[in-house]
């Protein structure tokens, strides 16, 4: 059978047969059939030595050990929160992770504490294969966020938002002075000194949303935010 | 403060500005377009685009017996679904109370404004009339899904074809509009146009988008004919509206209806 | 009668002109349109999400639902909206032809929806609706094997055929047989089969060939679309 040739940074899609190299070992989001190594998901190939691998360009958020999302209480339970933090599975906020700060969860009701509909930055502390997704507040950067909006992008797209070394979220801040909360699932927590400049910072997301894998991304966005 | 609260209190900051969450001017609707013929099976059919609302309506004929208290017009039966495509709040399953409303409240626009001449859907007096079927299906919610469904029933109605009836086998010879050979148009006697608008504080703001359909205190729909007379009324939600309020909004229905029927071919 | 020329003109193993498009509906996860001749279907994907009521929820293994629906005006006549046991059954189907690509173990507890509805009919829906479901779970970056494509084949009297219409399943005078395919490339594995008729055991092999066939050149513009958004 012919040799399947594969370049760095090709677009692969679902399904696709990237290698029919035995030499060759399939790394994340792909894998082996016989001697075919499939593609799980639409991205990227990354091709390091004899791994082969898929940085996807589309996707849910799979949340990881000790990432800062923004989300949303969806519901009170009696000593915790149901956390929507755009992953597969609702996170628990137990009270006791509420804040460094002592809470006597006995005489405490978590309404007092949040409620549905606020908007929280939090930390994901446990996620397990049984879907088990904890989350904490634990820790100066997470609270309540009492002000501001939230706006979703794709998770994928979310470097592209942030820039290198941040320079793309640097970039909106400075120009709409305002403050930014982003973590990987893709919500993006944003708070304007007015409300036009909440819009700019609206319009710059949904200009990463419909661009993050074209060039020319800062050009365009430098113009948007003039 | 919830994420709810914050979003009202900037819908309500920027109106006062004369400004839109979306950009928009304060009583401007949204870009419309519209796609027709998306079935050829329907005598008519239609896509149509207000912002990022989208709705599928076809308009179909079959054969009926009339009501024994209209025994000299057609039957006119206007069904709406928010399909389980439109948001990750919908559910395949029996339509809810929103949705039941929202298809009377198009069918009431079609049926009181006189939109189609029921008379001339009658084949014989008392006996055989065509029933007129009007299906508007949302593919995806982005606020206002009554006046997008209106748009779309009236636009697929415009282009609607009679299909031919064979009177001998008292059966349909050709339906659809994929075979041209029926060339009699579905009888349209006015076009009214339905005008949604949601009371955010104190502002009117027409054409809502789905965050101020989800915060406003109240919406009413008016619809309008073509001389800007008034064929239904439909107020939703808890709070309510003043005279001042429901006049000025009657004012705002009665420009940006022109505005939208010229759109529609 | 023999059915010598098809009516459309085409060759037996030719399928009609195919149009499709992902990322069609803004609020779903993902979606797609699939048109193959005059059938056209839109699908729409939402998930993988957190499935309620607990008790329909599995451990280790993720839940798929597919709704099938059509429209009231996608057939010439009206069709009711309420789901008939027909729309039942082919969700169901369609269901099943999808659920080995999946991989559905990274989404314990989870539900994966996907809505299909067909705009306009005419013969081969459901087989529309794997490959425009399979479109849209592949825009939704949901983790598949592959790309399950589906296709109608068949035949008129003695003659196998590929993607009947809805006049060639109603040919008059003759047996006509409609078989329904899906199937998996990279599994080698045909995952929808249903089939009416009255059709010889060396015809129905030859069908079933020829309905593969027929899948593997959808799959092949299938994956063109879904590069294209990228490009």
């Amino acid at each position: 059978m012919e040799k399947i040739k594969l370049e760095n940074k090709e677009i692969v899609v679902t399904g696709q047969i990237m290698s029919n190299d035995m030499g060759i070992v399939p790394g994340k989001n792909t894998f082996r059939i016989g001697e075919k190594i499939i593609a799980k998901q639409t991205g990227l190939s990354e091709i390091k030595g004899v791994v082969m691998k898929i940085i996807p360009l589309t996707g849910t958020y799979t949340p990881e050990y000790n990432d800062e999302v923004v989300g949303k209480i969806i519901e009170t339970q009696s000593s915790g929160w149901q956390v929507d933090i755009g992953a597969p599975h609702d996170a628990y906020l137990p009270m006791t992770e509420y804040s460094l700060a002592y809470i006597d969860t006995r005489r405490t009701d978590a309404m007092d504490l949040l409620k549905k509909g606020d908007m929280v930055f939090v930390r994901v502390i446990k996620y397990t294969q049984t879907k088990n997704l904890l989350v904490s507040m634990k820790g100066r950067r997470y609270s309540k966020l009492k002000e501001g909006i939230i706006k979703k992008i794709t998770p994928q797209k979310v470097p592209r938002l942030i820039g290198k070394r941040g320079s793309m979220i640097t970039l909106i801040k400075k120009a709409t002075n305002s403050n930014m909360l982003v973590g990987p699932n893709g919500w993006i927590w944003l708070k304007g000194n007015t409300v036009e400049n909440e819009l700019k910072i609206v319009k710059s997301i949904e200009l990463v949303e419909a661009n993050a894998h074209k060039q020319g991304l800062t050009e365009k966005m430098e113009k948007i935010l003039k | 403060m919830t994420l709810e609260n914050n979003i009202k209190k900037r819908i309500i900051e920027l109106a006062s500005e004369g400004k839109r969450i979306d950009g928009r001017k304060l009583e401007e609707t949204r870009k419309i377009e519209i796609i027709y013929d998306i079935s050829n099976q329907a005598e008519g059919s239609c896509h149509v685009k207000l912002g990022k609302t989208e709705v599928m309506v076809g308009v179909k004929l079959g054969l009926g017996e009339p009501y024994p208290d209209t025994p000299d017009a057609g039957n006119l039966i206007v069904n709406a679904e928010v399909t389980a495509l439109a948001g990750k709040e919908y559910e395949p399953g029996p339509p809810k109370e929103e949705v039941i409303t929202m298809a009377r409240v198009v069918d009431r626009g079609v049926r009181e404004s006189g939109c189609v001449d029921m008379k001339k859907l009658v084949i014989t007096k008392g006996e055989r009339i065509w029933t007129l079927f009007i299906d508007a299906y949302v593919i995806n919610d982005a606020g206002n899904l009554i006046d997008a469904s209106a748009i779309g029933a009236l636009a697929a109605l415009k282009k609607a074809m009679m299909p031919v009836y064979n009177k001998k086998d008292d059966k349909i010879e050709i339906t659809g509009n994929h075979v041209k050979m029926s060339t009699k148009k579905l009888p349209i006697a006015e076009e009214p146009i339905a005008i949604t608008i949601a009371k955010v504080g104190d502002y009117l703001l027409p054409d809502p988008t789905k965050e101020e359909n989800q915060v406003s205190d109240a919406t009413l729909t008016i619809t309008l004919n073509k001389k800007d007379k008034g064929v239904s009324l439909q107020k939703g939600g808890s709070e309510g509206f003043t005279k001042t309020e429901f006049e000025k909004a009657l004012k705002i229905a009665i420009k940006n209806s022109k505005d939208i029927r010229a759109q529609i071919k | 009668m023999v059915y010598k020329k098809r009516y459309d003109g085409r060759k037996f193993d030719e399928m009609r002109k195919m149009k499709m498009e992902v990322g069609v509906i803004d609020n779903a996860d993902g979606s797609a349109v699939f048109q193959i001749g005059n059938t056209k279907v839109i699908a729409g994907v939402y998930g993988p999400k957190i499935l309620h009521p607990q008790r329909l929820r599995q451990e280790g293994k993720g839940v798929l639902r597919v709704h099938y629906r059509m429209m009231p005006f996608s057939v010439s006549e009206r069709k009711n909206p309420r789901p008939g046991r027909r729309d039942i059954e082919l969700s169901k189907v369609i269901k099943e032809s999808l659920e080995s690509a999946i991989f559905l173990e990274n989404f314990g507890g989870s539900v994966i929806d996907i809505h299909v509805y067909v705009v306009q009919g005419d013969a081969g829906t459901r087989c529309a609706c794997v490959c425009a479901a399979s479109l849209a779970l592949a825009d939704a970056g949901i983790p598949m094997n592959d790309l399950v494509a589906g296709v109608a084949s068949g035949s008129v009297g003695e003659q196998v055929l590929l993607d009947l219409t809805y006049d060639e399943e109603h040919v008059e005078n003759e047996d006509v047989t409609d078989m329904a395919i899906a199937y998996n490339e990279n599994l080698d594995k045909v995952t929808l089969l249903q089939m009416d008729g009255n059709i010889s055991e060396k015809n129905m092999v030859k069908a079933l060939e020829l309905g593969i066939k027929g899948c593997n050149i959808i799959k092949k513009e299938m994956q063109k679309v879904l590069k294209k958004r990228y490009e």
